[in-house]
């Protein structure tokens, strides 16, 4: 302290205190009751007051007003007579005050009396300054190594004595904070050990830090950044004193190597979809490309201003572009996502289709701030695009070409059958008229050979006619849209074996018919299916004077088998395909009388409902036809219901 | 007065001749007017063309076949069934064909009925001695 200090008069050499006036701490000498006989040099220095006047009280003038509680303190002390040490603030000669450490201690005669009392009162200012300072820094350390969860210790070569705080043990995964002959070479991956080499002798003076694995009790292993700082032994180069941080960066690191993996994932990514990418800076006006993105726009440059980049692009689609990405800046409340296509013609003279998807992020006053996009040169899907639609509306075109074909060849049938049915018919009308005609008006002048030759002509056209009648009924089943009517089949096969009944009331033939066959279908084609079926059962059992017929069905899930069966002629079973082919006959006339078109009509009839026929036979035994027909949805769940319960 | 006429109208002459017998078999009470195309049918129903000399007076009964050169038995009736006049008269149409759509078009068309041609005369007879019971006996003309 540069203040001045006041001179004081040199103690006489007999001075019985002389020993302690040059002591460069306060010192004092006080009588039994406390008054002051003796101050030293220093206290007159320090205090700034003249010796005389600190005899006496005089000293304690000078406690600072807040600490003069203390000084009753010290009088209660020395009237116990006990030595006593207090701290209390003093002023300076310059009117500071400093803090001070008084120790007093009596002076006792033989019979131990207090005959003085001797104290010294030392400046401990700069000394609890440096101290608080010293905490304060503690404090500030404890708080970061708290903080950054960072640990320290300390380690003691050769013999590798390990030194650590509670951190560090947790870190290194230690047993105790203090380990004897802990290497950390022994405890760090292998794979890092490259890295930490350096913790390895003869040290080198000097700051360190490294990350790497450190090995766990466990056997995993925990990333940690190790500071540390090396002290030499001078004397031995092998030992010396490592004092370091710890700190486990695990975490970090993960994450780290999870942004690598993305970043490699987003790379691949873009690689494998070829994708360029390009960001806007808006306040610069400038468009930083990627690698790709400057190919997909054929420039040079990485960066470019946006009319730059427009300029690439084919003329007709520049404007409309430029727009669009104008538009897209200012929709921040909108959306913020946009994909735009647009050509671009290269220096090669091909022009590629590049398509953009855009993304804007806007600050919080809804300003564009940047723009990121990726683009992708779309050339070869736009091709295959259109490729695909030429295809397809040439496939369509060839459908409807083909539709119409069918279509006129359909009317064109229709209209066959129609000729047939009214073209046939009237010469056979005539035919047949007129040999009626001749019958009746000149039947009695004609010989009976005559007679004979008109039946045959008359018989002949009346097969002819039949053959018509099977025909259209043939060509009916296949025409026409089908109707769907819910059909009782054994009703049906009842009133069709009553009707034969009627025509031929001398037959006697008995039938068993399932109740409940139900279905659905169009009911005059199932008409047709059931009186061809049953009228071929009632014919070839003509022969058995016990003709018995019977329908019973067979299910499945998805379709019911109508069965009717006969103990008639039957058939051979190498026949069997010819059954329902249109005028193949298995039987003669004179055996049974048909045309060979009813199995054909039927087969028609049940193919266009889905299903499929089928006989089988024995000669002179019988014959089972069948005919399955698809069950509609709410008659399969009936059956499955029926066959749960 | 009424008429005692019936129009037939028929392309067929083997047709003709059976159905002209039937009738006269039938002792049908009227005159029988015989025209062979539908062309002929309009101009004699419209009294047009090679008829536009015929005498007023439209006939008791059309006797109309479907399939008819020129213009077809339901083109014919389509004409008449569009003239006030022709409107209200009776039409038979008949077919050799049993196809459900001529039948169905002969009545959407206003035919007063629609008959099958019989195969065989003795049906042909039967079918004369009806239609004449019917049409020209029992139903009074509008």
């Amino acid at each position: 302290m540069a203040t001045s200090t006041p001179t004081v008069e040199t103690g006489a050499a007999d001075d019985p205190h002389q020993s302690i006036d040059f002591l460069p701490t306060m010192a004092w000498v006080a009588a039994p009751s406390g008054g002051i006989e003796f101050v030293n040099r220093q206290c007159v220095l320090f205090t700034g007051v003249p010796r005389e006047q600190l005899l006496g009280s005089g000293l304690g003038d000078c406690f600072h007003p807040d600490d003069r509680p203390l000084r009753e303190l010290a009088r209660a002390r020395l009237a116990e007579g006990q030595p006593f040490e207090c701290e209390f603030r003093m002023r300076r000669h310059d009117g500071t005050y400093a803090r001070c450490v008084t120790r007093a201690v009596p002076v006792r005669n033989d019979a131990g009396d207090i005959v003085q009392w001797v104290g010294t009162t030392t400046d401990v200012e700069d000394l609890r300054r440096a101290t608080d300072e010293l905490r304060l820094q503690e404090e500030h350390l404890q708080l970061a190594l708290d903080s950054a969860d960072v640990g320290i210790w300390r380690l003691k070569l050769p013999d590798y004595d390990l030194t650590a705080d509670d951190r560090t043990r947790r870190h290194l995964d230690l047993d105790a904070n203090e380990v004897h002959g802990y290497r950390p070479q022994d405890h760090i991956h292998p794979q890092d050990f490259e890295r930490a080499l350096s913790l390895q002798m003869p040290l080198s003076d000097g700051r360190y830090v490294t990350e790497h694995r450190v090995r766990q009790r466990d056997g995993s292993y925990r990333w940690q950044a190790i500071h540390w700082r090396v002290y030499p032994d001078a004397a031995d180069p092998n030992a010396g004193l490592i004092t370091g941080t710890s700190m486990d960066i695990t975490a970090r690191r993960e994450t780290e190597a999870e942004r690598e993996e993305l970043g490699q994932r987003y790379r691949m990514a873009l690689s494998a979809a070829e994708l360029g990418t390009w960001s806007y800076d808006v306040a610069q006006n400038l468009i930083h490309l990627d690698d790709r993105a400057r190919a997909h726009f054929d420039v040079n440059a990485s960066t470019l201003t946006i009319e730059h980049c427009l300029a690439r692009l084919y003329e007709q689609d520049r404007d409309r572009t430029r727009q669009r990405f104008q538009r897209q800046l200012q929709e921040s409340t909108r959306k913020d996502r946009a994909t735009a296509a647009f050509r671009v013609r290269h220096a090669s003279g091909d022009v590629h289709w590049i398509s953009s998807h855009v993304h804007v992020t806007f600050d919080a006053d809804g300003r564009p701030v940047r723009v990121i996009g990726v683009t992708q040169d779309i050339t070869e899907t736009r091709r295959a695009e259109e490729q695909v639609k030429r295809v397809n509306a040439d496939l369509e075109r060839r459908v409807q070409q083909r539709t119409a074909e069918l279509s006129a060849a359909n009317q064109e049938l229709e209209s066959f059958a129609y000729t047939v049915s009214h073209d046939l018919r009237a010469p056979l009308r005539a035919i047949l008229g007129f040999c009626d005609a001749l019958i009746e008006d000149h039947g009695n002048s004609l010989p009976a050979q005559a007679h004979e030759y008109l039946q045959h002509v008359i018989d002949g056209s009346r097969h002819l006619g039949e053959i018509i009648e099977g025909l259209l009924t043939l060509s009916r089943s296949t025409r026409g849209t089908l109707r769907h009517d819910d059909v009782d089949l054994s009703a049906l096969a009842e009133k069709v074996l009553r009707d034969m009944t009627l025509v031929e009331p001398a037959r006697r033939v008995t039938w068993s018919i399932e109740p409940e066959l139900r279905v659905h279908g169009d009911s005059r084609m199932l008409d047709v299916v059931m009186r061809n079926l049953l009228g071929n059962a009632w014919k070839y059992t003509a022969n058995r004077a016990d003709a018995a017929l019977r329908v019973y069905a067979q299910r499945t899930e998805a379709e019911l088998t109508v069965c009717i069966e006969d103990n008639g002629a039957g058939f051979r079973m190498e026949h069997a395909e010819k059954l329902f082919q249109p005028f193949q006959r298995l039987h003669r006339q004179d055996e049974f009388v048909g045309l060979g078109i009813g199995l054909a009509t039927v087969q028609r009839i049940v193919h266009r409902h889905g299903g499929k026929v089928s006989g089988t036979g024995l000669p002179g035994q019988g014959a089972i036809f069948r005919f399955s027909l698809p069950l509609s949805n709410e008659q399969t769940s009936a059956a499955e219901e029926e066959k749960k319960s | 007065m009424t008429s005692r006429t019936v129009l037939l109208v028929e392309d067929n002459p083997h047709d003709e001749l059976l159905m002209l017998r039937a009738l006269r078999k039938a002792n049908a009470p009227a005159d029988i007017d015989v025209v062979r195309d539908g062309q002929q049918a309009v101009d004699y129903l419209f009294r047009s063309g090679e008829f536009s000399d015929r005498p007023k007076g439209l006939p008791a009964l059309v006797l109309l076949d479907i399939n008819l050169p020129k213009l077809s038995g339901l083109d014919v009736l389509q004409r008449l069934r569009s003239e006030p006049h022709t409107k209200l008269l009776p039409v038979v149409m008949f077919t050799s064909s049993d196809e459900d759509r001529d039948r169905l078009h002969s009545y959407r068309c206003g035919a007063n009925s629609f008959v099958n041609k019989p195969l065989e005369f003795a049906d042909f007879t039967t079918w004369a001695k009806r239609l004449s019971a019917y049409w020209l006996g029992l139903n009074i003309a509008p």
